[in-house]
């Protein structure tokens, strides 16, 4: 037996329900490309067949979107139903060696700013409001004493913006555009947001 | 390498008896602070206080201030104990050796009363060399080659870091056919074999009897239970029909009735520990949290 091939395989299983149900259906060119024996391969084929494999797949892609929705939930509101395609899209891009929420988060905000930058997300309000939930996240992560205010760029009103979504709307009307700062000061006990400027 | 490890026979017997604990999650601070007298110790996941930077990296791991400060005032008060999940004791790639010697960093400033880790893997490395996250703890082939493996690594944990070593049994999903043994046959020998003691996850062990059909006594009556440090209890949730460890809020009467059944065949058991995720602490609440403990305690304290 290959313990590390029959590793790799399950793994890749594990993250491909496709891949699943392309070998319960008899394809074994799925199990091409990894150094397995015969007991590896049989395994493999015994256990896509069992119902807990769709659960172990199903906790797979829970325990990825985990993070990101626990940290960035305003940003997976935003980005609504293309929330599954993108973050399917990121975990086929990126490797990651640990699901630690805080690097896991950082890493798929740094995936959905490309994905701005190409034009491949339509939702107006994501960009400002991922880079807000990313300064709370940087001062719950701090010690006392290296937190203070952070100054967070909008493009709209975020007064208009952040009501409606901390109850998981859309602004009824689109916010005025300009620049405006979000300052979240931690200086105190608790964190508090405050908006700053209009264009 | 003896079939049995004599060195380490006497350590369990020498836990210190710590009673009824609570592991940490980020909703525990407030109750942590104001029950006190709720719990006996805390059990941590190390791996949740820091970011890990990577192997390359130089800090590779960077502590989160604000865990940090918890940390510090729960240690100051009560007992604390490590729970890894980054060993990665079942992978077949490299063993990480660094994480193994930050843990021990860990031990001497933290002074844990025992460690312990899963009968898993977390991290495969791929066809390209580079380490990936598995997603879930994988359970492991119950295998002569795996065992050798895992022993052996256990034994450089053990040389590594002074703490008494627990091994947890696994919860898993799929049947894996022709294995060379049971899980009980697994542990018992990994046990036997390197001396470190098992941490006996009940929770698990429903999940999997009911998962798998098969009687949770039975399981847990294989097990050499003079080798068990520790017990978790949890509660769980379905997806689909399937019974999952989501330690989704109050521990389900089954696993009640499986820890009243083992306690008292655990002579070295030195600890019980409520495990529960942090989403769920709205149902639980402060009331509840005491409720779990306070029946925890009573069972302990039926053979403590």
């Amino acid at each position: 037996m290959s313990l590390l091939g029959y590793q790799q395989a399950l793994c890749d299983l594990i993250a491909s329900p496709a891949s699943c149900l392309q070998l319960r259906g008899g394809d074994t060119a799925v199990l091409d490309g990894y150094d397995l024996d015969d007991r590896d391969r049989r395994r493999l084929r015994t256990v896509v067949s069992q119902r807990g494999m769709s659960t172990a797949c199903t906790l797979y892609r829970v325990n990825r979107i985990t993070p990101i929705f626990t940290l960035l939930p305003l940003t997976c509101f935003l980005l609504g139903d293309d929330l599954i395609g993108e973050a399917e899209a990121f975990w086929q891009e990126t490797v990651a060696t640990d699901l630690q929420f805080s690097p896991e988060a950082s890493r798929f905000a740094a995936f959905v700013r490309q994905r701005i930058e190409e034009g491949a997300v339509d939702n107006p309000y994501v960009e400002e409001v991922m880079e807000l939930e990313l300064a709370l996240n940087r001062v719950n992560f701090a010690g006392r004493a290296e937190r203070g205010e952070t100054r967070v760029r909008f493009r709209h009103d975020p007064e208009a913006l952040l009501g409606p979504l901390s109850r998981r709307q859309l602004p009824p009307e689109p916010p005025a555009e300009g620049e405006f700062w979000v300052v979240v000061d931690a200086s105190g006990p608790e964190v508090e947001l405050r908006a700053e400027g209009a264009g | 390498m003896p079939l049995t490890d004599t060195s380490r026979a006497g350590t369990l017997r020498e836990l210190p008896k710590l009673g009824v604990g609570l592991l940490y999650n980020p909703s525990l601070p407030e109750y942590l602070r104001n029950h006190l007298a709720s719990y006996d110790y805390l059990s941590i996941i190390p791996d949740m206080f820091w970011t890990d930077a990577g192997a390359a990296a130089s800090p590779r791991f960077v502590e989160l201030p604000s865990w940090m400060e918890m940390l510090e005032w729960v240690r100051a008060r009560k007992p604390v104990i490590a729970h890894n999940i980054g060993m990665s004791l079942g992978s077949a790639g490299p063993f990480d050796t660094d994480y193994v010697a930050h843990l021990r960093e860990w031990h001497r400033r933290y002074d844990f009363e025992w460690h312990s880790d899963h009968l898993s893997f977390v991290r495969v490395t791929g066809a390209e060399g580079h380490d990936h996250n598995a997603g879930l703890a994988v359970p492991v082939p119950y295998d002569r080659e795996v065992l050798e493996m895992i022993a052996a690594r256990i034994e450089s944990v053990q040389e590594s870091i002074e703490a008494p070593f627990l091994i947890e049994n696994n919860v898993y999903f799929v049947d894996v056919p022709d294995q060379d043994m049971t899980e009980p046959q697994f542990l018992n020998e990994l046990s036997a074999r390197t001396g470190c003691g098992i941490l006996l996850d009940l929770h698990n062990v429903y999940a999997n009897a009911r998962n798998h059909g098969f009687d949770a006594r039975s399981f847990v009556g294989e097990l050499d239970l003079d080798r068990v440090g520790e017990i978790h209890i949890a509660g769980g949730s379905e997806i689909g029909d399937v019974y999952t460890d989501s330690h989704a809020g109050p521990c389900p009467e089954p696993v009640w009735e499986l820890l009243e059944w083992t306690v008292p065949q655990a002579p070295n058991l030195a600890g019980i520990t409520f495990e529960f995720h942090d989403s769920y602490y709205p149902l639980l609440k402060a009331e509840g949290i005491d409720a779990e403990m306070t029946r925890a305690r009573a069972v302990w304290g039926r053979s403590h």
